[in-house]
């Protein structure tokens, strides 16, 4: 019985295989492939329907009697490509490195931040969200914006995703 | 009955002052431990075929891998669930769903998101709830099912009967949940933040010691899971300096001194899956995967967990006074070499920390000794199914007991019949009487009552 068993597992299996096979033209699977870098006031597309354009970088200091304690905020618009209801978390996320060292956020000082939870209908764009980090020092800051794609096919090859980086000089 | 067998008030007392948060972990980790080490040699395989160039990070062979091994790890808190419930005796399927709550990808990513962008979680506007990375953990879930252990009983007794079924996995789930999310799922997360400055502040005025102190109590933050927390500041070390003097030295000396005790008890230990148990846990700790290692080894036998700590502190020290520096980031174990490459001085002392934690603990634990594990134990370890001849032990013990019980039922049976007997033959005593028909002698009426109550004696001494 086990072997009788055995024997309708590996035929099972080799008709699954069999249903691999090529039969005329090859399937290759497609998917967006988000840019690798961008700019500021650059249209980013950073996955299959979330779109951000960074529009504004500014450097605060909020305590003048610590003028080494700098944030940055960063405003930027995300147009909800998606056909549905969404809000920022979910949709992208955008962090920052400064010399290779992950910034502190801080809302602190953002004009509203209840702008990154306010829901966007599809379709529509939610102008002027802010972001604010924690400066280390003058050098430039590394943005990271990841879409909500775990995996892209580039060339039909599945790849892991990765975020779309945007250099911006702290002023 | 034996009195090994049986235990009295006095004795479960004593026996409860025994139990020990050593045994407790154990008795926790030893059903999982068939997964972790499968995991682990997975792991270990991912980073060998990643180092040799066979497979690349990006490729989609990785993810699969990488997957087979990591998913382990990511879901450890369902598995410790599920194993702590059983030792805390709360339900199990509970434990796990409290587990997968956590571990569910929308809170996972809310919470990562809240943390990335610096927003102020909170519960029904009010509540404020910290950050806590729950995939891998092992202490909050712990916790947390102590808590479901302690509250279920309080359930029981005040939701009525009748909407037991329904009430009761309601409220534990989302009191249990509600309370983790809020208060003990932090706890780590807060020893973690507090140790992560205490080994900063630490690491500015005395660096030598951060590695000693990492290679000994690794075992400890690997158990409360407050390792996580030096993790940011080994990748800060490598962003600015271009190395780390702060977890990855004293990381491996902990994982290669596991390895040592591994060893050192698969060579003492007597039974064959123990010692094989023991020799994969070894090879995995040296590549850096050290649960097997701990939480089947080290823990529970103890003596080797103190070689290890001595034998991981010695060689962090090492690390500490020759200024031993990692420059990536990779598992600490033996394929970490690969980040003391340069200068040639700084591989040379890693290969030595590496000699030193290995061959210290390894003769500690040989001195030290061990007590080996039962039978059973180890069978829980290793997941193998039962010999046929220890299966043949069992049924004739089973076939004993059922005969004693047999015998038992037989005894009781006639003294049932005794009893019957007299009650019947008492009573027609009394019905004749009453007729008229009989006038007992005093010796008679004596002699059924003394019939009727031996037999109740008997009666009584039976039930």
């Amino acid at each position: 019985m086990k072997r009788l068993c055995a024997l309708l597992l590996i035929l099972v299996c080799f008709l699954g295989i069999s249903a691999c096979k090529k039969s005329g033209e090859d399937k290759v699977f497609t998917s967006y492939v988000p840019p690798k870098t961008a700019a500021v006031n650059e249209d980013i597309q950073v996955d299959e329907t979330n779109h951000i354009t960074i529009v504004d970088t500014k450097t605060i200091t909020p305590n003048p009697d610590k003028p080494d304690e700098k944030i940055l905020i960063v405003t930027y618009d995300w147009k909800n490509g998606s056909g549905s209801q969404k809000v920022t978390h979910g949709s992208f996320l955008m962090t920052a490195k400064q010399d290779g060292v992950a910034l502190q956020p801080n809302l602190k000082h953002v004009d509203d931040k209840f702008k990154l939870v306010k829901p966007i209908q599809g379709g529509e764009t939610l102008k002027g969200i802010q972001q604010g980090f924690v400066l280390l020092s003058d050098n430039d800051v590394t943005l990271s914006i990841k879409g909500n794609m775990l995996v892209v096919f580039d060339n039909g090859v599945p790849k892991g995703s990765y975020p779309v980086e945007v250099s911006v000089a702290v002023n | 009955m034996a009195k090994s067998e049986t235990l009295s008030g006095k004795e479960m007392l004593t026996e409860k002052k025994k139990f020990n948060v050593f045994d407790m972990i154990g008795g926790i980790f030893k059903p999982i431990l068939i997964v972790i080490i499968g995991a682990g040699v997975l792991q270990a395989l991912r980073d060998i075929l990643v180092q040799v160039g066979a497979i690349s990070r990006v490729s989609s062979s990785y993810i699969f891998l990488d997957g087979l091994g990591s998913a382990v790890f990511y879901f450890l808190p369902i598995f410790l669930a599920i194993s702590s419930a059983n030792v805390f005796k709360a339900t199990p399927f509970l434990a796990a769903a409290v587990a997968a709550f956590l571990l569910f990808p929308s809170i996972t990513n809310l919470y990562s998101w809240a943390n990335s962008v610096g927003w102020d979680l909170t519960l029904f506007g009010k509540i404020p709830i910290t950050y806590v990375k729950y995939e891998s953990s092992v202490l909050p879930i712990i916790l947390i099912v102590f808590f479901q252990s302690k509250i279920e009983p309080l359930l029981k007794k005040i939701i009525p009967d009748l909407l037991r079924s329904i009430l009761f996995p309601v409220l534990t789930l989302f009191i249990t949940c509600i309370a983790g999310i809020i208060i003990l799922g932090p706890i780590g997360t807060w020893l973690g933040d507090g140790l992560a400055l205490v080994i900063t502040w630490l690491n500015s005025k005395l660096p030598w010691l951060v590695p000693t102190l990492v290679g000994a109590a690794s075992p400890f933050l690997v158990i409360t899971g407050s390792h996580y927390s030096l993790f940011p500041v080994a990748t800060q070390n490598l962003a600015q300096l271009g190395y780390d003097t702060v977890l990855m030295p004293g990381m491996m000396a902990s994982n290669i001194a596991l390895a040592g005790a591994s060893f050192a008890v698969a060579i003492r230990a007597k039974q064959k899956s123990y010692k094989s148990y023991c020799a994969s846990s070894g090879i995995t700790s040296f590549f850096g995967i050290s649960q097997s290692s701990l939480y089947g080894i080290a823990i529970p036998l103890k003596k080797p967990l103190i070689a290890s700590v001595i034998g991981g502190g010695v060689a962090g020290f090492y690390a500490g006074i020759m200024n031993m520096r990692a420059q990536s980031f990779i598992t600490p174990g033996l394929l970490s070499l690969v980040g003391y490459s340069t200068p040639t001085s700084n591989l040379i002392n890693a290969v030595i920390c590496i000699v030193i934690a290995f061959a210290a603990t390894f003769i500690l634990t040989f001195v030290l000794g061990f007590e080996e594990p039962s039978k059973e134990t180890v069978r829980e370890l290793t997941g193998e199914p039962i010999s046929e001849s220890e299966k043949q032990e069992i049924i004739d013990k089973a076939e004993e007991l059922e005969a004693t019980a047999r015998e038992a039922e037989e005894a009781l049976g006639d003294a049932g019949m005794e009893v019957t007997r007299a009650t019947i033959a008492s009573g027609a005593s009394r019905l004749g009487q009453a007729a008229g028909l009989v006038s007992p002698s005093e010796e008679e009426n004596k002699e059924e009552e003394d019939q009727v109550q031996k037999a109740d004696e008997q009666e009584g001494g039976d039930a």
